[in-house]
């Protein structure tokens, strides 16, 4: 079984100063993304399956367009397993209503200039977060016994917590501790891999222009994302992935 | 018993859960902030966690790690009966070097040591070090017994080895208490973990000891710096313990003649009586000699006075001693040559390990049990008894060591 | 590390009032004091508080990303 953590905004910064050990497995760094625009996350993790940079495509769209982008499983490095398990991910098999509530919130939250009603819409906000993170988290657990060869657990509750309470230390912190107890359960190989990171701007966060990658079993170097679908194909097949230096 | 502040310090190898019995003695006593950990359980809670002590005690290690709360020298909080004070100084050099001179004064020690792991050699150092700095008031906490599924014959056992060790080194702890820190039992709370133990918690212990008694409740010492002849004779001094009083019946030390108070001279103020803590001028009836260094004590109370003391010392010199070099013995105010005639042990007071057995030499920042032999008798006293006669320091032309006197042969 | 320091100035009476504080106490110099008490009064200020500018540079920004759309 070949199992992928994939993280929305897994801050590199953070992993080390909270000690992620578990996340962090033998080697990791940060991913190559400044092929892109903007960090943006359906665009980027569309590349990562697809294993090419889809921005255009994707932005093309329009942003509420956008986060409806379906990719079929014969356009991604999905296809050469046998029985793959995939929860949540963005542009796959997204949980769309959950997130599309997400972002009606935020823009809720954005649009209003009362103090009170700000103060409300945030812990409605990340109730709903917490609740839909609880969610996955059982779901991956249960598919890790499950008889796939491949597993990928999206887990988005650190980009979503992160852009109304990056601020907050402890918050994030224990976020950052739960995500790192997850990956402590997971039993063999796997590949920690995140979109994009977080940085601070006040109370809020924003994307950073650059991602996280962890394996316990081989140096990737500075990987762009685009670059994780040969990555696993090869490592399905026993062989060794070399970097493609060429453009 | 009277409810001071009680300072005491917490000892124990470094992995058998000492910081998370300071984080659980925090939270069980209500001493860290509410909100923080309301704000801690609401997130555990929506993570589909139940609320484990190991959060709060995560967040209070990221502030230790940042230098702040559980690693300063002071650690406070109270229960109903008194406030406490756990002294713990990050560094062992620092502690020993503050508890030799004085500076932070634990007045008992809790030696923690790993249920499943048993007695280690780093708990037999600490051991050690308790008893060499005179803290005679300990309490043995077995720590992690949720580790073993509280099992009481594995705590019988750890219990003897710990308690045949200790009596080697002269420790009687007051108590040996099963706990687990990590799940709060025994600590603040009796909890039904561990049914066959009848015993009191951590707290309670702690509660049923004393602190030390205040200056003014031991025998008098009143130690001489000089004497001035005006229009009438001074004996000028401090008072490091007990009280004097206009018509004190007193005697002078080491003469053992004896005389009354006439008057009590503070400059420019009419006094009879001066406390603990006093440097005062004290007018006697009857013109005895009397010269700086003499102690005078009243109620036929007698300090010790010998010229064989059994100390430990902490080295502070960069040159090293050699045995067979004469020193300078410095206690309260009298002043003496002297030699340190053996050394029973020498110990390295960062890793505490021993040096040396019956050695020849001791190196900067290094604590030795000594005895030390004066040219002339000298009047001290325990250390546990009257700190200010049983503390001393040991010069060349600058002091080279502090010492507490820990048992005294006349 | 090798960390610079500058030069502050304090009250003399305060400073006779701290040099008594610190005595029973394990801090070596006033300074280490000082220090310390200020390290612990800052270290509130590691929760970031709300700001305006703040709120409407993120918003820009997840615009851009097309949150908010």
């Amino acid at each position: 079984m070949i199992i992928v953590l994939a993280i929305d905004a897994l801050e590199y910064n953070l992993v080390i100063e909270f000690n992620c050990n578990n996340l962090k497995q033998k080697f990791y760094g940060k991913t190559n993304i400044t092929e892109f625009s903007e960090p943006r996350t359906m665009v980027l993790w569309s590349s990562f399956m697809s294993g090419r940079n889809m921005e255009n495509e994707i932005i093309s769209k329009g942003d509420k367009e956008m986060w409806n982008t379906q990719i079929n499983l014969g356009d991604t490095f999905f296809k050469s397993f046998k029985n793959p398990k995939i929860i949540d991910l963005p542009g796959f098999n997204y949980y769309k209503e959950q997130h599309k509530m997400e972002r009606i919130m935020l823009k809720k939250y954005f649009d209003t200039q009362n103090e009170t009603e700000k103060k409300e819409i945030k812990i409605e906000y990340n109730n709903h977060a917490f609740e839909h993170h609880r969610k996955v988290k059982r779901e991956f657990i249960e598919a890790l016994n499950g008889p796939y060869d491949f597993v990928l657990g999206y887990f988005s509750i650190a980009d979503v917590i992160g852009h109304l309470n990056f601020g907050n230390r402890t918050m994030m912190k224990m976020i950052y501790r739960d995500l790192d107890e997850i990956a402590s359960g997971i039993k063999g190989n796997f590949i920690v891999l995140s979109d994009h990171g977080m940085e601070k701007v006040g109370i809020f966060g924003d994307h950073s222009n650059y991602g996280f990658w962890s394996t316990g079993f081989k140096d990737l170097d500075n990987p762009k994302i685009t670059d994780f679908a040969d990555i696993i194909k090869e490592i399905k097949e026993g062989r060794t992935w070399k970097k493609n230096m060429e453009q | 018993m009277n409810n001071e502040t009680l300072k005491f310090v917490i000892v124990g190898h470094v992995d058998h859960g000492k910081s998370t019995l300071i984080g659980r003695l925090l939270y069980d006593t209500g001493s860290l902030p509410e909100e923080k950990i309301e704000e801690i359980k609401e997130i555990c809670e929506s993570l589909g966690k139940d609320i484990e002590f190991g959060y709060v005690m995560d967040h209070l290690e990221e502030e230790r790690d940042q230098g702040i709360t559980i690693d300063t020298a002071q650690t406070f909080f109270k229960t109903e009966k008194r406030d406490y004070v756990i002294i713990d100084a990050p560094g062992h050099v620092e502690f020993i070097k503050n508890m030799i001179s004085g500076a932070s004064q634990a007045e008992a020690a809790v030696l923690i040591v790993d249920a499943q792991e048993g007695v280690k050699e780093q708990t037999k150092r600490h051991a050690y070090i308790l008893s060499m700095l005179g803290l005679s008031q300990v309490i043995v906490v077995i720590n992690k017994m949720d580790i073993i599924k509280y099992d009481k014959n594995r705590f019988e056992i750890v219990k003897k080895d710990l308690l045949d060790f200790l009596s080697n080194i002269n420790i009687q702890p007051s108590y040996v208490i099963p706990i687990s820190a990590k799940n709060g039992d025994f600590i603040a709370n009796k909890t039904a973990s561990m049914e066959w133990y009848l015993g009191c918690t951590l707290l309670e212990a702690l509660d049923t000891f004393e602190t030390k008694e205040s200056a003014v409740a031991k025998p008098t010492r009143f130690v001489v710096q000089d004497v001035y002849s005006l229009d009438k004779r001074i004996v000028v001094g401090s008072v490091v313990s007990g009280i004097l009083r206009k018509g004190d019946r007193i005697k002078v030390l080491p003469s053992g003649e004896e005389t009354n108070i006439k008057s009590i001279e503070e400059f420019l103020k009419d006094v009879t009586e001066a406390e603990a803590g006093k440097s005062t001028g004290i007018v006697t009836e009857d013109k005895l000699f009397i010269d700086r260094g003499n102690v005078i004590i009243k109620d036929n109370d007698m300090p010790v006075i010998t010229t064989k003391i059994k100390a430990n010392i902490f080295w502070m010199d960069k040159i090293p001693f050699n045995k067979g070099e004469v020193l300078n013995f410095r206690c309260a105010t009298q002043e003496i040559s002297c030699s340190i005639e053996k050394i029973f042990r020498v110990i390295n007071s960062s890793t505490l390990e021993i040096i040396a057995e019956d050695g020849v030499e001791i190196k900067n920042r290094e604590v030795a049990n000594v005895l030390i032999k004066t040219d002339r008798p000298v009047i001290v006293e325990n250390f546990n008894k009257i700190e200010e006669l049983g503390r001393f320091v040991l010069g060349r032309e600058d002091t080279v060591a502090g010492g507490i006197i820990t048992e005294l042969m006349p | 590390m090798e960390e610079e320091y500058g030069t502050i100035r304090i009250p003399k009476s305060l400073k006779l009032k701290l040099l008594e504080y610190i005595k029973d106490t394990d801090f070596k110099s006033i300074d280490e004091y000082i220090v310390f008490v200020l390290e612990e009064v800052m270290k509130d200020e590691n929760e970031e508080i709300y700001s305006e500018e703040d709120e409407i540079k993120v918003k820009e920004r997840l615009k851009a990303l097309g949150y908010l759309g």
